[in-house]
């Protein structure tokens, strides 16, 4: 899509460019798309917070660093920390391998209410082709 | 960019190590909460070292930084350990996280790139290169460091009228003095604006100018607010804390046996020391410029440089470093989550 392979069968979060997916019962695995990844630039460092954490929606998760710059990790939606991929805080290049693969960290339980207001079907291609467009009109991505 | 009205600019002129960075904090927080974009500039009154929000407090020499009356402060933005003293002036931007492209890499040359004509003033032929770097010629002028702050994007850099090689490289924490020898001879290769006199009242004159025009907003001479002054406060308490300097609780990765110090955008020294086999490489513009290996713990470090190694470039490093550190399971491994690909950087 726009030139960004994107997994259709998971939910999103256009606003932080991240990807939610239920793994379980009341498990959300949470990860940045690959619009995410992009816009973020070479990951060299990804630090996640604590186990057992409550986070609310929008709050941070953890921290990223990329050309020397530090940013937050947001939760897409509110709920408790419940695992941390050490797989990507020892080697953040997996998430430039395939950002599915490199997911971030698990929240259970979750607020399911929140999952269902986030993107998914025709609704997050539309959205997701929007985001891509604005960032190449405003030429901060190459055409 | 969106348009804005007003740019507050305050010269806090001197500071000691600590308020040359909770100073710039404090107005990231302001900025965040309301307060007008802002181009701030201090000068530490002394010596001390800088360290990373991400990085391991063990890159860092601490019984050097004792016994020289170093501070060590942790920052919030990005970047390794570094040497900061007086003859070091710092800029900063400061704008709101929603007028400031979400796209780091054009970000941070947005928010750098109206330095360069200040730099120009202070009588450094600079340019912004392909890696985000001021550089004048091959040398790098210019450490930057960004992160976004309670709401807040902030850019960070300085005019280096001077540099200490030799501190800068003495306040790194290397097992092999072999490692740290060949820092510092990249760092004088690499680092500092030579022996140009450079004029700091210009590039402010000049960076306060260049920074209004690129954004469209008034320069206005201002001061921290009072929510300002009360963070600064916290900030001051905050980073005073061992636990904050150390990064305890903060999660941070385990250091890895391999260390890399980037001296420059494609300049590195890689160096890795373990029971059974150590090892420093070189690598500038992506290729090894010098090697060197030993077996065992005892002894210096052999040079290693072959004529198989001269000029290799990123690619095949990792396999030539792999067939010779084979057997030894935990180099290896460490070896192997090195991305070589980005130590190529700007060949020149």
């Amino acid at each position: 899509m726009s030139g960004y392979k994107i997994r259709t069968d998971v939910h999103y979060d256009p606003l932080n460019s991240m990807w939610v997916e239920r793994v379980g019962e009341d498990t959300l695995r949470v990860g940045f798309d690959p619009l995410g990844v992009e816009i973020n630039g070479t990951l060299a460092q990804v630090m996640l917070g604590a186990l057992a954490e409550e986070v609310s929606q929008g709050s941070q998760v953890g921290s990223l660093e990329a050309e020397k710059f530090v940013g937050p990790i947001p939760s897409p939606v509110s709920g408790v920390v419940s695992r941390v991929n050490e797989a990507v805080i020892a080697n953040p290049g997996v998430l430039h391998v395939d950002p599915y693969e490199g997911w971030l960290f698990e929240l259970s339980p979750f607020d399911d209410v929140q999952l269902q207001g986030l993107l998914s079907g025709p609704e997050l291609k539309e959205a997701f082709a929007a985001k891509v467009v604005q960032y190449k009109v405003s030429g901060v991505l190459a055409q | 960019m969106s348009q804005l009205a007003e740019l507050r600019v305050i010269d806090f002129g001197e500071a000691s190590a600590l308020r040359s960075q909770t100073l710039w904090h404090a107005v990231a927080h302001g900025v965040g909460g309301g307060s007008p974009p802002t181009l701030s500039f201090v000068r530490p009154m002394e010596p001390y070292v800088s360290i990373g929000y991400h990085r391991n407090i063990s890159e860092v020499d601490l019984g050097y930084c004792a016994d020289n009356n170093l501070p060590v402060i942790r920052r919030m933005v990005g970047g390794g350990p570094v040497y900061l003293d007086p003859s070091q002036l710092f800029f900063q931007i400061v704008l709101p996280k929603s007028s400031v492209t979400g796209v780091r890499t054009k970000a941070l040359e947005q928010l750098l790139q109206p330095a360069t004509a200040a730099f120009m003033a202070a009588g450094v032929k600079a340019k912004l290169d392909d890696y985000g770097e001021f550089v004048s010629g091959e040398r790098k002028i210019c450490g930057h460091g960004a992160g976004e702050i309670d709401g807040a994007v902030v850019v960070v850099g300085n005019l280096i009228e001077e540099f200490d090689h030799e501190a800068a490289t003495s306040i790194l924490s290397l097992v092999e003095p072999v490692a740290k020898a060949e820092v510092l001879r990249l760092m004088k290769r690499f680092v500092g604006s030579g022996d140009i006199n450079l004029d700091s009242e210009n590039f402010v004159d000049k960076a306060v100018e260049s920074y209004s025009t690129a954004l469209s907003l008034e320069p206005v001479v201002g001061d921290l607010t009072e929510l300002e002054r009360d963070h600064l406060t916290e900030l001051d308490v905050l980073f005073s804390e061992q636990s904050w300097t150390n990064g305890e609780e903060m999660g941070l990765r385990t250091p890895s046996l391999i260390r890399e110090v980037k001296v420059r955008a494609g300049v590195h020294v890689i160096s890795a020391s373990s029971d059974a086999l150590s090892f420093v490489v070189s690598l500038v513009h992506g290729c090894v410029e010098r090697a060197w290996i030993r077996s065992g713990t005892s002894g210096e470090l052999a040079d290693f440089m072959r004529d198989d190694l001269e000029g290799i470039d990123s690619g095949e490093i990792r396999r030539v470093l792999l067939d010779v550190i084979a057997g030894d399971m935990a180099l290896a491994g460490a070896l192997k989550a090195v991305r070589f690909t980005e130590l190529e950087g700007a060949r020149s």
